[in-house]
């Protein structure tokens, strides 16, 4: 008795040390692109939305829905990660906020993910093989250190499960409390939680009435808050599909070749006990589907399900008896190194990805030396860098669902980056009373152009209209006349 | 014939017979055919004098960088430091790829027990066509790829003995540091595992472990050495960025003529027997990996996923094995008829026809390969671009002939036929066939100063290459100065600006 006490304890104690490993390894895996970046003397957010989301937190914690630093102006809606961005800005100032928020956000969903399959039956080994791989990932690390609503309602929705698979009334409260503030970010996410209840409900057939009261209260919630779109798109969706899921391939938000390899080892061996798993085929195909309405984001949601299937890949492949065991011994060692070159590789790619030093440089020179109410055109993904950090109007940013005439803009924009004609070119920048042209390194080399002197890139020095008023390595200002 | 000294000594006399074939068509020229062999050339020497290959080319394209497994250059820069390039660039890829005599016959008599049948299998792989006009004046990787996969499959047939684990993954490493092609062998590898489900035939634990170490090997080194051309093309990497307006043509649709004639109509024939044969009627785990092997090329190529010339050698290979069932079980056939005693005469016939079938056509495709390579007045007038231009020169020529721009006379190239990390290869190849093709001046001179260029090569091969017979645009003197011209080969300095 007293020695099953002992090992129990023991037993406890490596479990204790587990998730202290996990959550510290997460913690500094997160640290990493702002680390690398703070070390180049380089102190700008990571990813393109950040300076949405610091700036949408700014105007909600104010009160201010307009924003009027889109050329024709815009209604924002905000979600439950913008007033708790903007809360934390009062304290931390909102650059500050917005780098340690979602690292914050990424361990606690660690956390939480991690009790979550220990109360759904998952032994130590599998949670471990599952967790390690899920905080490599490169999806995992973007979701994490790059602000975005998503981080928080992922961990809102993690937490709500924990809470809901509770024996304790109170503590099943607090989870319907989770879910509810998870639903203010998007309906997408109602809908996410809904399904999601459904099959554990479903295929567990416990807390029916209780999943029953929570669901109706989610559509409540819904129909109130979110008249409109079921799910906003905060970057702009690249063609691609293919590019963008595999991180190896260029994917922003992606998954890296090994993890997905091992995806869909974990698939197949878990088809033997396919009737455990249904409600995870469910959920995972529910999200495949939502790509068209969330786009890459969908991955944020994805990744957490593929890690599942990594870990009972990882499983399977270390649980089966080799014939060679210097074979097994290099295959494991090649998946380690494999999901960390990803990892490495993704981290690299994210602590150099705009907006870069130059590019704060150059939009500094903007604020400065430009007018308040000027229109700068520029790539949209730009849009939100430029809005926040020179505090000047857009033609356009990658919010589009939230212009109403985008579509026409885009394809003004189109024609006024492509076309060699001056008067053809000098008739849109009126329409759009735009003054400034912010060009980078990036929209020379394929973003925008392929080619040196291509439309506007031909016009722009051969022209009396447009003036060069500022350059640095890699971007350029020019003044329409 | 059966004893296997003898077999052996044959084998050599095989051997020699192919090698000294191909080198007496490889020294019929002093020049090497294609542009990629003065790729290689220039690679090699570099790495003979600084310990590395040019991995940051200033000349091509006016600066770029190359990514690509240089394990075939290291080869041929070891022998470099011995020998003559233009004699390493001819002999040593020949005996490499003379050596598939060998192979091949360890893999057919491995899978017939029969070495007559193994013997005559070697026998064509040896002049399989496609393989040998391919091979054989033009320094390509393809020869020590083929013999490295056709030794990469021994080995795999015999993966229960332990040394040939090691040896297996000692040639994998070898493959995917010389050339991407192992990913054919890989794919082969799952459709293998597939046929032998489909089949019911047992599952060999080793060969699952060793497939699956394969696929993590291969993927892990490739991510890690084209992990810049995986971000800067994406999934389109499988098109190498090659120019839209030359896809279609590039990946040619490959008709079954086509293949009759490149592989040989006996093999090809034969194995396609072997293969109606064994997948419906006989179930066998090693033929399996081999109609395995055929059946992703041919897919391959029947989607244009695949160089045609790479997949038909493979092709070629995989059915010469394949022939080597056929063989056997015809001849063990007549052996049990009537027709016992005519023996003698149904080998006469097999022997002209495969004289006819494939030795010929192998001789005749070689002819014409080593026919194409540069011709002297091409490599005259890189001569005088070299003495007479200086080093930052930008020199345009078509697409085939840029690798000599940069190798022979070592100027900057506007295009050659490494597309890769090339942004707006589209419109750069459009250009350059806009300037060959101007019909007015002013087109022509913008185009010239879009890439600096300073003189244009014009040679039977840009004839050729763009259907004209002479450049329209260049009457003006002002603008343009014949420099040089032998027999159709000209060069013309630019001088105009606009």
């Amino acid at each position: 008795m007293t020695m099953r006490k002992g090992n129990r304890a023991y037993q406890g104690l490596k479990e204790q040390k587990l998730l202290l490993a996990i959550l510290l390894i997460g913690m500094a895996i997160l640290v990493v692109p702002y680390l690398a970046r703070v070390i180049s003397g380089d102190t700008a957010l990571v990813g393109e939305q950040s300076y949405l989301h610091a700036r949408m937190a700014e105007y909600a914690v104010r009160g201010i829905s307009q924003d009027d630093l889109l050329d024709g102006g815009r209604t924002f809606s905000y979600t439950t990660y913008h007033y708790v961005l903007g809360l934390r800005g009062k304290l931390l100032g909102i650059e500050k906020a917005s780098m340690v928020l979602p690292a914050v956000l990424g361990v606690l969903s660690l956390f939480f993910a991690y009790l979550l399959l220990k109360r759904l039956g998952v032994d130590g080994k599998t949670r471990f093989l599952i967790l390690l791989p899920l905080v490599l990932s490169p999806a995992f690390i973007y979701t994490y250190t790059v602000s975005n609503p998503h981080a928080f309602a992922i961990m809102l929705t993690l937490l709500g499960f924990l809470c809901f698979a509770d024996d304790e009334r109170h503590i099943r409260i607090l989870g319907a409390v989770a879910f509810c503030l998870a639903a203010f970010s998007q309906p997408f996410n109602a809908a996410l939680i809904i399904g999601l209840l459904l099959i554990y409900t479903i295929t567990t057939t416990m807390r029916k009435n209780e999943a029953i009261i929570i669901i109706a209260i989610l559509v409540l919630i819904v129909a109130i808050h979110h008249p409109a779109s079921f799910a906003t798109r905060y970057e702009t969706i690249p063609g691609d599909v293919m590019r963008e899921i595999i991180s190896d391939l260029g994917g922003k938000i992606g998954f890296g070749v090994f993890y997905s390899i091992l995806t869909i080892i974990g698939f197949f061996a878990s088809w033997k006990q396919k009737s455990l798993h249904v409600g995870v085929y469910v959920a995972v195909a529910a999200l495949l589907a939502s790509y068209p309405l969330l786009g890459n984001a969908a991955s944020m949601y994805l990744n957490f399900f593929a890690a599942y299937f990594v870990g009972i890949g990882l499983v399977r492949l270390q649980s089966t008896r080799w014939e060679f065991i210097v074979i097994r011994n290099l295959t494991f060692l090649i998946i380690i190194c494999g999901l960390l070159f990803s990892s490495i590789s993704y981290l690299d790619r994210l602590s150099h990805a705009p907006v870069t030093k130059e590019m704060g440089d150059g939009l500094g020179w903007l604020a400065e030396h430009s007018l308040g109410d000027e229109t700068v055109l520029s790539h949209p993904s730009y849009g939100y860098a430029i809005e926040y950090l020179a505090g000047r109007k857009v033609m356009l940013d990658s919010l589009f669902s939230s212009i109403p005439d985008a579509e026409r803009r885009r394809l003004d924009m189109d024609t006024l980056f492509y076309t060699v004609n001056l008067e053809e070119a000098e008739g849109i920048l009126d329409r759009y009373d735009i003054e400034y042209i912010l060009i980078d390194k990036a929209m020379k080399e394929q973003l925008v152009w392929e080619e040196p002197d291509q439309g506007l890139l031909y016009l722009l020095p051969g022209s009396e209209t447009f003036k060069n008023v500022y350059a640095n390595d890699e971007v350029e200002i020019w003044k329409v006349g | 014939m059966q004893s296997k000294q003898k077999i052996y000594c044959l084998l050599a006399l095989v051997f020699a017979f192919s090698l000294g074939v191909r080198l007496y068509f490889a020294f019929q020229s002093p020049t090497f055919t294609g542009g990629d062999a003065y790729f290689t050339i220039r690679q090699v020497e570099h790495i003979r004098q600084t310990g590395l290959p040019i991995f940051e080319d200033a000349l091509s394209y006016g600066g770029r960088t190359y990514i690509f497994p240089p394990l075939f250059q290291y080869v041929l820069a070891f022998f470099n430091l011995f020998l003559p390039i233009t004699i390493v660039g001819k002999l040593i890829p020949n005996i490499i790829a003379s050596s598939i005599v060998f192979i091949v016959y360890l893999i057919a008599e491995n899978i017939t027990k029969n070495r007559t049948s193994a013997f005559f299998a070697s026998v064509l792989a040896a002049f399989i066509p496609i393989y040998m006009s391919a091979t054989t004046n033009t320094v390509s990787s393809y020869a020590l790829v083929l013999p490295l996969m056709a030794y990469l499959v021994y080995c795999f047939l015999r993966i229960e003995e332990e040394r040939y684990v090691y040896r297996y993954l000692g040639v994998l490493l070898i493959m995917i540091l010389t050339h991407h092609s192992v990913v054919l062998w890989l794919l082969s590898l799952i459709v293998y595992l597939i046929l032998i489900r489909l089949e019911g035939l047992p599952k060999n634990r080793k060969e699952t472990e060793v497939i699956m170490f394969s696929i993590f090997f291969f993927v892990w080194l490739q991510v890690v050495i084209f992990k810049k051309l995986f971000l800067f093309h994406g999934p389109e990497v499988i098109w190498q960025n090659i120019p839209s307006s030359i896809l279609a043509n590039y990946f040619t649709s490959t008709s079954i003529l086509t293949m009759i004639t490149q592989i040989g109509t006996i093999p090809l024939l034969y194995g396609m027997y072997a293969i109606s044969r064994y997948l419906f009627a006989i179930k066998d785990r090693k033929i399996s990996l081999f109609i395995g092997f055929a059946f992703t090329v041919g897919l391959l190529l029947w989607f244009k996923l695949v160089q045609p010339s790479l997949g038909l050698m493979i092709l070629g290979i995989v059915m010469t094995v394949l022939f080597s069932l056929f063989h056997q079980r015809t001849f063990d056939y007549i052996r049990k008829t009537r027709f016992e005693r005519y023996r003698n005469i149904f080998f006469g016939v097999f022997l002209v026809t495969i004289t006819s079938t494939s030795l010929v056509p192998a001789l005749y495709h070689t002819k014409e390969s080593v026919h194409s390579s540069v011709s002297s007045e091409t490599m005259a007038a890189l001569g005088w671009l070299q003495e007479n231009t200086d080093d930052d020169t930008v020199i345009l020529s078509s697409p085939p002939e840029g690798h000599l721009i940069t190798s022979v006379a070592q100027r900057k190239d506007v295009v050659d036929t490494n597309y890769l990390l090339i942004a707006g290869i589209d419109q750069r190849y459009d250009d350059v066939k806009g300037i060959y093709t101007a019909h007015y001046e002013t087109r022509a001179v913008k185009l010239l100063n879009k890439y600096g260029v300073n003189y244009l090569l014009f040679t039977p091969v840009t004839r050729r290459e763009y259907g004209i017979e002479a450049l329209r645009f260049i009457d003006n003197a002002r603008c343009f100065k014949h420099v040089f011209g032998v027999n159709g080969t000209d060069i013309y300095r630019s001088l105009c600006k606009i």
